[in-house]
């Protein structure tokens, strides 16, 4: 039947809600799901199964259900997968079906179920493999796809919360509210997620009409009394995903901006939730009944169509037939013929039914068929009638004309959550259902989740929930915490598993898995090819594989895997399962870590007037630094060169604010770096900067970088910006952990400094026009010293060091007058010509001199002697960290790796870093590697390309003529002393 | 060529630091850069660490974990060997007990504050800590990670937050801070209550 047939106690009728499906113009009503609104419409196929692209109806109307996933449109907003059955109606909300073209009604890809006998179980395990899988991957996956993302970038917004609890309790059905309650009312703090907007789960839509407003004021009595509870928390729209270790949940909670027009509404708040103790009132999920052409549009769960029709006034069909094994059809039956709908008959394999039910079903003028089963449903785009048949060949078959076939194979409690936390399920034949068992971390389950089949029980059961979570905190129950709720409930009659039909003809044709089409003859096919593990015969057939994780098909699947594997159910037992409940958008789950703040990012403290400047900045370690200027309009290579040339003929401006700045201070100071540098630390004076490495324990070198003494006691370490953090622990933890005796502090001020680097012949210049009260002269204040005084007014530590090989003062002044600094320096240096450098020239400048880059110009390979660095601790009789390890025989064999310059004999190009080092008689590979380009630069001050390699016994090899060898390039290069530039050091001393 | 006057400028407005800059706010939501403070830290590297406050001044070295001393200056815990101090700057080597040292931090650190009903909620929203008051009651501390990343959380009154942040990622946290802040003013109480 199109259209409404009864007032739904959730809609509107009064005002309609125009919407888009596939294109076509449809009305819903205010308080519709989409799903509903579908139904309402007379929409039978609303999607394409993955595999052979079946015409695939609404099956559920919850988050079970496994059909009807849509890409949503609405307003500038894309979900690409989105249940149907969740999303809340809005006017002007365009939806499409997926996997389909042109849509779901009339599918091209249709023509792939003619394919289905050549593409069984674990089809791409035995075809498609010549001449290779991949070939055939492509088309596949874009035949099997869910929906595409769009184009455009991502604007919605997203948001996370953390949240601590007393107890947690996930689901406000009646279990749920009563265990919230109880809790709430004993003053703990209490947290209910509900993934639906409303709270109170079957009391909608399960109970008689002569009981719903009794059961509604229950539930509003429910929230109310909750209400003033100040820590009693209720998020609804929220679904727990994930329930991790040390009882963490990740809920996704969902806004719907056209439900919520406020401009900054997030589309998802990501919840993390610490509970000490959790509470799984999660419900239960009917199952389908497995038969030939059960997957026709029209066939559905009948609790599904029990809720439509109560809840949103829709019934499933003009004529339905019942098929279940249980009394929740019965309770379908009745409310359907009640509300006036056809029900052409009750179709039951038990050999009697529970009476006072069934003698309500018949007086409603239903026929009831015990000890029958369907055969096998009928019907081409959507079913149309089904073929009976009575047990043990009693009679039939005869056939049954309907347009819907609502079936219920039994109830699987949704012990996903406990599951996938580590619980254990057992089997339990009476309810044929797995249940919860054992839980490491002591969770509790409560209503339908336990397998309780009616609402009175549920209400009891969740009170029994939220007093043993209380007595667990410690706590009691208050007496009479929760109301009570009286209701008219026929007695459960006992349930009786039914898997298949007997002596199924159509084995291939009955489906277990709507979304995945996995049927019960590729169930029956993987038993038959061993795979007797539920998890191996998950992966083989893709059962439970799709989207809704197999709410609806891991126990028909793994039933019919035991009947094919002669062993009991509770043997076979189930696969396990996984994080997300339900899908999940990855932007969701990124919340606040996208576009600019994807991470978080450090700025200089001069970043304002680099862009004055142009700046053209790069990620570098966390770090947003200056790779070049472009202001004058120069391409990169162009402002590159102009940068460097500066520094070798005027003067330029580095910030080398993220280097690091260690202060190790105490009487022990000079011991500790004494143990952790490979140089002489005790020796260095006060006021004197002194260049060294520090090693691993392997003797590696791990970072290199300046170190100067302040005072007696106290030093500044410089590590390179990179390393900083990591050296500061590395630091940290030696003095913890190996010499707690030492009274040393190392404290990591980097941030609290602004450094800007003047290098160049006129750098003495620029300083002293400044202003400055130290005296810059080089006889007294020499290359590698270190003055404190005031630069522009402001105090300021200013170091001789030099990495450009040019003379040069590193100024640091306290952070936020970094930037005023910045400017102040380039309007003095104008007259001389000055220009902000970035890294890319910087970098460049080094390798003129030889200066090691770590991590570029090393390895995990490197020592001191590979880099010519072995003097600096000739001389220094104590051990340091790496020390016994660089005389281990491999340290000192001949043949390692040992630094040298290259000189390109090629032409001006610069060499490619990366390129083999292989003898000059190379003709083609495979041949010996001697080495490898490490650094490579074109040097405007030499007027040729410059590099710096690592190439084995290196030292021994000056003058030798090699060939580079760079994905099928070759050069040729002549080894050379890797300090190209001012040998003697003369300009640095300057 | 006459000496330039150099500005301490605020990390994230880049405005003179003297000055407190707002960053956001609503009824019941405000965000802003507080004025420069000096701040310095300090270190116990004797043995063993002290079990016992150490008075330093009008500064109170507080022994009992992640709580505030006293609000202005403001003195944190940061570890049984640590505190850090907003208020006032690093004492001379000279002035301090042989047994702690003291690095300035005043332009290391970034100070912002949150204040108003939702305050809590906004701080939720960056670390894994539990804001309830009762939790976090004024006169706790803590030295966390918050927005992915590091910072030290002072509670100054009920509905009152000092977070410090390193200078560098300052920028970084205001707008992670005011990002957030929009979408939990949007959202109001009505959502995290019944």
């Amino acid at each position: 039947m199109k259209g409404r047939i009864a007032r739904g106690r959730w809609v509107d009728p009064a005002q309609s809600v125009p919407f888009r499906f596939d294109g076509r113009q449809l009305d819903g009503i205010a308080g519709d799901t989409l799903a509903s609104a579908l139904l309402a419409s007379g929409v039978r196929i609303v999607a394409r199964s993955s595999k052979y692209h079946r015409p695939r109806g609404l099956m559920a109307a919850g988050v079970d259900e496994p059909n009807a996933y849509v890409r949503l449109d609405v307003g500038a907003q894309t979900e690409p997968n989105t249940l149907a059955t969740l999303v809340e109606l809005a006017s002007g909300m365009s939806a499409r079906s997926l996997n389909a073209w042109p849509n779901a009604a009339h599918d091209a890809g249709a023509a792939a179920d003619w394919l289905a006998p050549f593409v069984p179980a674990g089809f791409y395990y035995k075809t498609f493999m010549w001449p290779s899988w991949r070939a055939y991957e492509p088309l596949i996956r874009r035949a099997t796809g869910l929906g595409k993302l769009p184009d455009s970038e991502h604007t919605a917004r997203d948001l996370a919360q953390f949240a601590h609890c007393d107890v947690l309790v996930v689901g406000a059905g009646p279990a749920g509210l009563a265990a919230t309650r109880a809790c709430a009312a004993a003053g703990v703090r209490v947290m209910l997620l509900e993934l639906k907007p409303r709270c109170g789960g079957m009391l909608h839509w399960d109970t008689r009409a002569e009981d719903e407003a009794r059961a509604r004021a229950w539930i509003d009595a429910q929230l109310a009394a909750l209400r003033d509870c100040p820590d009693a928390t209720l998020v609804t729209r929220t679904v727990a995903l994930g329930y991790y270790d040390h009882n963490l949940v990740a809920a996704l909670e969902s806004f719907a901006p056209e439900r919520e027009p406020r401009g900054e509404i997030p589309r998802h708040r990501l919840w993390q939730i610490r509970a000490r103790q959790v509470i799984l009132a999660t419900g239960a999920f009917e199952r389908p009944l497995v038969f030939p052409h059960n997957d026709l549009p029209g066939v559905m769960l009948a609790s599904a169509a029990r809720e439509y029709l109560n809840g949103y006034g829709v019934a499933a069909g003009e004529r339905a037939i019942v098929f279940t094994n249980n009394d929740s059809g019965y309770l379908t039956a009745l409310d359907l013929a009640r509300a006036g709908a056809k029900v052409a008959c009750v179709v039951d394999p038990r050999p009697e039914a529970g009476a006072p039910l069934a003698d309500a079903v018949r007086a409603a003028g239903v026929r009831i068929f015990t000890d029958a089963f369907i055969e096998a449903a009928r019907g081409s785009r959507q079913v149309e009638a089904v073929d009976l048949r009575r047990r043990n060949n009693a009679g039939g078959p005869w056939r049954e004309a309907c347009d819907a076939v609502l079936v219920s194979g039994g109830w699987d409690p949704a012990v996903h959550l406990f599951a996938q936390s580590g619980g254990t399920l057992k089997y339990d034949p009476e309810l044929a259902a797995f249940l919860a068992d054992r839980h490491p971390l002591g969770c509790i389950v409560a209503g339908s989740a336990t397998g309780t089949s009616t609402l009175h029980a549920a209400i009891a059961d969740g009170q029994r929930a939220g007093a043993e979570a209380l007595h667990r905190l410690g706590r009691s129950a208050r007496a009479g915490a929760v109301d009570g709720l009286s209701l008219t409930e026929y007695p459960p009659s006992a349930i009786m598993p039914w898997w298949t039909a007997p002596d199924c003809k159509q084995k291939h044709r009955a489906w277990v898995d709507f979304h995945s089409d996995v049927t019960q003859a590729d169930i029956e096919l993987a038993a038959r090819e061993n795979y007797r593990s539920v998890e191996h015969l998950k992966r083989y057939t893709t059962l439970g594989m799709s989207p809704d994780q197999g709410k609806t098909s891991n126990v028909n699947g793994l039933a019919i895997a035991a009947e094919s594997l002669d062993r009991p159910v509770s043997e076979v037992g189930t696969t396990r399962f996984r994080p997300p409940f339900i899908p999940a958008s990855l932007a969701a789950l990124a919340e606040a870590a996208q576009g600019p703040l994807y991470a978080p990012r450090r700025l200089l403290p001069a970043t304002a007037a680099h862009r004055e400047l142009g700046a053209h900045t790069w990620d570098y370690s966390g770090w947003q630094r200056p790779q070049y200027y472009t202001s004058n309009g120069k391409d990169r290579a162009e402002a590159v060169k102009t940068e460097y040339l500066a520094v070798r003929h005027r003067v330029g401006l580095f910030d080398s604010s993220p280097l690091g700045k260690i202060e190790v201070a105490g009487r022990d100071a000079a011991e500790l770096l004494h143990r952790v540098y490979i140089n002489n630390v005790r020796s260095l004076k006060v006021g004197s900067v002194r260049y060294g490495l520090m090693l691993n324990e392997a003797g590696i070198i791990i970072d290199d970088g300046v170190f100067a003494r302040l005072d007696h006691e106290q030093f500044l370490c410089s590590p390179s910006s990179a390393a900083t953090p990591r050296i500061g622990a590395w630091l940290e933890e030696w003095r913890q952990c190996e010499w707690p005796d030492l009274r040393v502090a190392v404290i990591d001020v980097t941030t609290a400094w602004a450094s800007l680097t003047l290098a160049g012949p006129a750098a003495r210049g620029v300083l002293e026009r400044i202003g400055t009260d130290i005296d810059l002269a080089s006889d007294t204040f020499a290359h590698m010293t270190i003055r404190e005084g005031t630069v522009a007014g402001v105090p300021a530590r200013v170091q001789r060091v030099s990495f450009s090989g040019e003379l040069q003062f590193e100024v640091a002044v306290a952070a936020g007058y970094g930037a005023d600094l910045m400017r102040a320096m380039l309007d003095a240096g104008r007259p001389d010509g000055i220009v902000p450098i970035g890294i890319d020239a910087w970098l460049q400048l080094r390798i003129d001199k030889g200066f090691i880059h770590v991590g570029a110009d090393t390895d995990g390979m490197t020592i001191p002697d590979d880099v010519g660095m072995a003097g600096l601790y000739a001389r220094k009789p104590e051990d340091f960290i790496g020390r016994r390890s660089l005389q281990r025989p491999a340290m000192v064999a001949p043949g390692r790796e040992q630094l040298v310059g290259l000189e390109a004999l090629d032409g001006g190009d610069p060499l490619p870093i990366g390129a083999c080092v292989v003898a000059q008689d190379f003709r083609a590979p495979p041949a010996e590697i001697l080495g490898r380009v490490t650094s490579s630069a074109f040097s405007w001050a030499l007027g040729r390309p410059v590099a710096l390699a690592r190439v084995r016994d290196g030292r021994k090899r000056m003058g030798e003529t090699v060939r580079l060898f760079d994905a099928g390039r070759l050069f040729t290069a002549k080894i050379c002393p890797p300090v190209f530039y001012d040998p003697g050091g003369a300009r640095a001393h300057a | 060529m006459p000496t330039p006057e150099l500005i301490r400028r605020a990390a994230v407005s880049g405005t003179d630091a003297a000055a407190a800059t707002t960053l956001f706010e609503v009824a019941e939501l405000r965000i802003h850069e507080a004025a420069w403070r000096p701040k310095c830290l300090l270190r116990f590297i004797g043995q063993p660490a002290p079990t016992a406050d150490i008075a330093l001044g009008d500064i109170v070295l507080a022994a009992t974990p992640n709580r505030i001393a006293a609000a202005d200056p403001l003195c944190l815990w940061l570890s049984p060997r640590d505190w850090l101090v907003v208020g006032r700057k690093a004492p001379a080597a000279s002035a301090v007990p042989a047994d702690l040292t003291a690095a300035d931090a005043s332009d290391g650190l970034t100070e912002i504050r949150v204040a108003g009903a939702l305050a809590r909620t906004l701080l939720a929203c960056g670390s894994s800590m539990d804001f309830h008051v009762v939790a976090f009651a004024p006169g706790q501390s803590a030295r966390t990670r918050f927005a992915r990343t590091a910072a030290v959380i002072a509670c100054v009154r009920e509905h009152e937050f000092v977070l410090l942040f390193e200078r560098s990622v300052a920028v970084y946290a205001a707008e992670w801070l005011e990002r957030s802040a929009r979408m939990v003013a949007a959202l109001g109480r009505q959502r995290s209550t019944i």
